[in-house]
C-alpha cells in the first residue's frame, strides 16, 4: 500500500489506503454528505427532520430511501434483530449526543422502546411509520459509506471507519485482542460493547440495543468480528450474531460467514472461521 | 427476497423453548465446550466443517461470502478492526 490517510467523520477515525489526492477528497466528501443526511446529532440532518415530523407519511431523498430500504432488508435478513426503529431506545439509554460528549450520569435510563421495524413502509420515496417511531439507520449507514468509498478508488486499497473495513486487492487486518487475517476482497466488521459504553443511574449502557426489550443487549459477547463479501454484510451479520448470544456462531455458520467471538471467559471462532482463517491467527501481532 | 415473517414475541418464545435466551451462562459454557471439541485437527475435519456449513446455508440469506485467509506471522496489519 503506497499511502495511508486518516481523517475524522461520523464520530470515528476513517483510514484510507491506496488513495490519490483526488480520490481522498472524494471519499472525505462522501462521508461528510452521509453524515449530513443521517446524523442523529446534527439538528438539521434529514434523519432528524424525518424524526421530528408528525406527518404519518413524508417524502425523503433518494439517498435516504435507498439506505432505509437497505436497513429494512437487513432487518429481514436478521429476524428483525438489526432494526431501524431504535432511535427512542438509544435516547432512553442515554445515547442522545455525540459519543465524545457522553458522560455517565446519576439519572436512570428511560424505559426503552422495542423495535417496530415491521411497521415501517417505504413506497418509492414516501416513508410511512407510526407516531412516536424514531429511525436510527446507524446499523447500515457507516458500513455502506465504507463500501461506497472503496468504489471511489481506482486500484487496490482499503477504507476503514471506526474499525469497519472494506478492501480490494488484499490487506492484513489486525483483530481485537490479537491476531490478524488477510482480507483479499470484501469487508470485515466488529460489533461490541468495549468502546461505546457509559453509565446511567449506575447501570452500564451501550449502543447495541436488543429490539425485543428496547434496552441495551445482555449478550454474553463483548465483541463479534465477521468477514463477508462487503462491509455492510459483515457489519449487519456481526450485530445480529452479537445479539443472538450463544446462537451467534451457528447462525453465522448457516450463512457461510466466518465469525470470531470474544467474551470475558475467552474467545470462540465458528467453524467457517476455522475453515477459512484457521486457528493460527493468534501468532500474528495486531 | 423471500422471508418468513416472525413476531419478536414468537422469536423470543422459540429461543426460550430451545434454552437459548440471551445471557445464559450455562449455555455459554456449553458453546465454548462445543466449539473447542469441534476444533479442526486435520484438513479432512476442516473440509467437513466447511461442507456442513455450506449445506445448511439458506439460499435467501442474502449475505455474500467472505474472501479471507490466514495472515502469516511475517505480515504486519495495515489496519485494525474494532468495536464501532
Amino acid at each position: 500500500m503506497t499511502s495511508v490517510d486518516r481523517f475524522t467523520a461520523m464520530g470515528c477515525e476513517v483510514v484510507v489506503g491506496g488513495a490519490g489526492e483526488a480520490e481522498l477528497a472524494a471519499i472525505r466528501g462522501l462521508f461528510e454528505a452521509r453524515e449530513q443526511v443521517f446524523s442523529r446529532f446534527r439538528p438539521d440532518s434529514e434523519l432528524n427532520r424525518v424524526n421530528r415530523s408528525s406527518a404519518p407519511s413524508i417524502a425523503v431523498s433518494a439517498l435516504f430511501a435507498e439506505t432505509l430500504a437497505d436497513a429494512l432488508r437487513a432487518s429481514a435478513q436478521t429476524l428483525r434483530l438489526v432494526d431501524p426503529t431504535l432511535g427512542v431506545a438509544l435516547e432512553d439509554a442515554g445515547y442522545d449526543r455525540d459519543f465524545a460528549l457522553l458522560r455517565s450520569e446519576h439519572r436512570p435510563p428511560g424505559p426503552g422502546a422495542p423495535g417496530r421495524g415491521s411497521s415501517v413502509r417505504l413506497r418509492g420515496r414516501i416513508l410511512s411509520r407510526p407516531a412516536g417511531v424514531k429511525l436510527d439507520l446507524g446499523g447500515v449507514v457507516k458500513a455502506r459509506a465504507v463500501d461506497d468509498a472503496l468504489r471511489l478508488l481506482d486500484g487496490p486499497g482499503f477504507v476503514a471507519a471506526g474499525g469497519d473495513i472494506a478492501a480490494r486487492g488484499g490487506v492484513v487486518v489486525g483483530l481485537p485482542g490479537g491476531g490478524a487475517l488477510n482480507l483479499r476482497h470484501g469487508g470485515v466488521a466488529t460489533s461490541g460493547t468495549t468502546r461505546r459504553r457509559w453509565r446511567r443511574g449506575g447501570r452500564l449502557q451501550h449502543h447495541l440495543i436488543d429490539p425485543v426489550t428496547g434496552q441495551p443487549s445482555e449478550s454474553i459477547w463483548t465483541l463479534v468480528t465477521v468477514a463477508a463479501a462487503c462491509c455492510r454484510d459483515a457489519d449487519v451479520a456481526a450485530k445480529a450474531a452479537f445479539l443472538l448470544g450463544v446462537d451467534g456462531p451457528a447462525w453465522l455458520d448457516e450463512r457461510d460467514l466466518p465469525g470470531r467471538f470474544s467474551s470475558p471467559a475467552g474467545e470462540v471462532t465458528n467453524r467457517t472461521w476455522r475453515a477459512l482463517v484457521g486457528a493460527q491467527e493468534a501468532a500474528v501481532g495486531a | 427476497m423471500a422471508t418468513v415473517p416472525i413476531s419478536i414475541a414468537r422469536r423470543r418464545a422459540l429461543l426460550a423453548k430451545r434454552g437459548l435466551l440471551f445471557g445464559s451462562a450455562a449455555a455459554f459454557v456449553a458453546t465454548i465446550a462445543l466449539a473447542r471439541s469441534n476444533h479442526p485437527a486435520s484438513a479432512a475435519a476442516t473440509s467437513a466443517a466447511r461442507s456442513s456449513s455450506q449445506s445448511t446455508a439458506p439460499a435467501t440469506s442474502g449475505f455474500g461470502p467472505a474472501d479471507v485467509g490466514p495472515a502469516t506471522a511475517s505480515e504486519t496489519p495495515s489496519v485494525s478492526t474494532g468495536a464501532s
